[in-house]
């Protein structure tokens, strides 16, 4: 019975022990993923708002470019069909980036910024409120957290709407 | 307790501690560093024979000379010749540098000797970075080990609560070919690229953050929220002080490109080849020594080649890491040096007008195909080729000089606002190109001298100037030319465990200083940070009979 409990001291010791040096890094959704998301919430007029302040950042963001989306092929009298995915912004090191995104407040920044351009512009926003049925802000949580309620410090609906777009719950995976 | 309850209790213990060997480089909690580090590299790999690579660094080095080595003009008379050039050394403390370091550099509060410099510089000689070849090299100064984590990586991984893990200015060369493209974290640290040659690179960077003011006013309380004290910030005034200090850097590089003040080289007129004779069929073989890649430049004072001269885009680069310094915004940043452009040519002749015969090693024979075409003018396409293999003897001395004295008087200026902010002793600056190089016989052209790399280091944590590392006085082979004189051929060093100084050994250099991990464990490094005072580990400087 002691050995019992010297084993599961010594045990808990050596786990607790070491685990505090152990971070579990959080995972968030890259430039594709995001872009995909907000594609879908905030309607087709959103797409130059995600390239401007999310897409063209895959350093921030993460996600790689494709190295052979560089080749394409070209179709007589056809215009050339280069995926959106495969443009490296910066030069081909950035297909060396990362699948998994990790936060930043550069990250955060440019959240901002997009939330805030979507809120802003009157098509994207009002797909919004029409997609998700929106009159107040209370209804807005359906939108980014349909199984929980979203705890707004806002008031008004705009600001409510931002608000809940640069929260980190629904970015992470 | 019996030998079995013994036996039985001692195997659980065992079993239950393995859990306290739990790898803990698995997400482990990081320190951070509190030193900055500051690449200034320069791809193409210039000869830097005349600037910080001293071939005879002690009162009684030996070395042999070579035609191609030389800085000072002795001949007297109004025209400084060709037949009076030679090499002089210029004492600082107890060591011997070339000349350059006597130059007057220009900074905002008036004129400093180049040497002033050396008060805290570190310089590392004779590395062999063991193949030749210009991407694989300068990736290396970044990434030791060919895709293996970087300095720049690892540093960007101890950045803490730094804004940017890590910057690389991007001029000329791009990013994938040199050391900004070898970036490589362990924590999926990022890299930032600027966009080729910014005219504003401070400005892209803080974008992210630079909300209009209308748009601030509405959306504050959420900025606050969000983004904290750095959402808050002054970046308008940044920016502001950001037009300065490029207006500043830009009025000093401008100086520094005034060849008149080029000590021992610039202070009276220069003999220019002498076009108007040339005829037909092959010429005379000085000519080789005018040449400059796409012309053979027919200046009739050479020092003119310069009155026009830019170096695009250094002012912005060093202006943007000054700030970024100066308000904690990054400690790991790489300014990438374009070289010196808009070069001025006088009654030259096009390089495709020459067929060029090679009689024998390092040496060529010119053959003029005739025509009257002359070319007049400064354009941004007449520049100094940085992998200078057709660099001739006249433009290498005063393109490198040019070169050299603006990358000198913008680190002079970049010095006096880091102690002006006490971070000149907590900042590691990196002077780098893949290597220095092999000179022809003829003085035509200059080769990769990948066995001869040279790193400069200034910080205020370096106490006074310190030259390590030997050289060979004649290459006994292994590179393009052997019995070449001295040239900065990397040797044996005896500390270093019989062998040359290799790139590993000057990583894990930088990581001792830097407080991260080596991206070269394997090889020893050659000085530390201690106590905020770098400290070497090797004090052989010789020049070795090969």
């Amino acid at each position: 019975m002691i050995l019992k409990i010297i084993l599961i001291f010594l045990f808990s010791f050596s786990v607790f022990s070491e685990s505090k040096n152990l971070n579990r890094k959080e995972v968030f959704l890259n430039r594709f993923q995001l872009a995909n998301t907000l594609a879908e919430k905030f309607g087709p007029n959103s797409k130059p708002i995600i390239e401007k302040y999310i897409f063209s950042r895959p350093s921030i963001f993460y996600g790689p470019c494709d190295i052979y989306g560089q080749v394409y092929k070209k179709e007589k009298d056809l215009p050339v069909n280069i995926l959106p995915s495969s443009t490296c912004y910066s030069g081909l090191t950035e297909n060396k980036i990362t699948l998994n995104a990790t936060t930043s407040k550069l990250r955060q920044a440019l959240m901002l910024k997009s939330c805030i351009a979507f809120v802003e512009n009157e098509s994207t926003f009002n797909f919004f409120k029409a997609k998700y049925k929106i009159n107040k802000k209370e209804q807005v949580s359906l939108a980014f957290y349909p199984s929980r309620n979203f705890s707004f410090k806002s008031t008004k609906l705009e600001d409510a709407v931002v608000e809940i777009c640069i929260s980190k719950g629904w970015q992470k995976i | 307790m019996d030998d079995t309850n013994r036996r039985i209790f001692l195997k659980q213990l065992l079993s239950t501690l393995g859990y306290s060997l739990l790898p803990s480089n698995i997400s482990a909690k990081t320190k951070t560093t509190d030193i900055n580090y500051v690449q200034i590299n320069i791809a193409g790999g210039p000869s830097r024979w005349s600037f910080d690579n001293p071939i005879a660094p002690l009162v009684g080095s030996s070395y042999v000379p070579h035609p191609m080595i030389v800085n000072n003009f002795s001949n007297t008379g109004p025209i400084a010749s060709l037949a009076g050039l030679d090499y002089q050394r210029f004492k600082v403390n107890d060591w011997y540098m070339p000349q350059f370091w006597k130059d007057k550099l220009l900074t905002s509060t008036g004129e400093v000797q180049a040497s002033s410099l050396l008060n805290n510089c570190l310089i590392v000689r004779g590395c062999h970075m063991r193949n030749d070849g210009h991407s694989l090299n300068n990736r290396k100064l970044s990434a030791p080990i060919p895709g293996g984590s970087s300095i720049t990586g690892l540093l960007a991984d101890k950045m803490g609560e730094k804004l940017f893990p890590s910057i690389n200015l991007v001029g000329d060369s791009g990013v994938e070919a040199v050391a900004g493209g070898a970036f490589k974290s362990k924590e999926n640290s990022i890299q930032i690229n600027t966009p080729q040659n910014d005219k504003n690179p401070l400005s892209y960077l803080l974008s992210p953050f630079l909300i209009s003011k209308p748009h601030k006013a509405r959306w504050l309380h959420l900025i606050k929220e969000e983004l904290g004290e750095v959402g808050l910030r002054n970046y308008k005034k940044m920016l502001q002080d950001f037009n300065k200090r490029v207006t500043e850097y830009q009025r000093i590089i401008n100086f520094s490109l005034d060849a008149s003040y080029y000590t021992s080289i610039g202070e009276r007129p220069v003999q220019g080849a002498d076009l108007k004779a040339i005829k037909e069929g092959r010429v005379d073989p000085t000519l080789a020594k005018y040449l400059n890649y796409d012309f053979l430049i027919g200046n009739s004072d050479f020092r003119t080649i310069l009155v026009k001269a830019k170096v695009k885009n250094l002012a912005e680069q060093f202006a943007t890491a000054e700030l970024l310094l100066t308000h904690g915004l990054c400690g790991n940043i790489t300014i990438n040096v374009n070289t010196v452009s808009n070069l001025f040519y006088e009654n030259s002749i096009a390089n495709d007008k020459f067929s060029r015969e090679i009689l024998s090693v390092g040496s060529t024979q010119l053959s003029y195909k005739g025509g009257n075409d002359r070319y007049t003018g400064a354009k941004h396409l007449n520049n100094f080729q940085l992998d200078s293999h057709d660099t001739g003897l006249l433009p290498n001395i005063f393109l490198t000089h040019a070169l050299f004295k603006s990358i000198s008087s913008c680190l002079a200026e970049f010095k006096l606002n880091l102690e002006g902010k006490s971070l000149y002793d907590k900042t590691f600056i990196h002077l780098a190109s893949e290597f220095d190089r092999d000179p022809r016989a003829d003085c035509s052209g200059s080769e990769h001298g990948w066995n001869g790399h040279i790193s400069s280091f200034y910080s205020g944590s370096i106490k006074g100037l310190k030259v390590v590392g030997n050289i060979f006085t004649q290459s006994p082979g292994d590179s393009y030319y052997t019995k070449n004189g001295t040239w900065g051929q990397g040797a044996p060093v005896k500390e270093n465990g019989n062998r040359p100084i290799s790139y590993g050994n000057i990583a894990s250099s930088l990581a001792n200083v830097l407080n991260i991990e080596s991206p070269s464990p394997n090889d020893r490094p050659l000085f530390e940070r201690k106590a905020g005072k770098v400290n070497s580990f090797i004090n052989e400087v010789k020049n070795i009979d090969s």
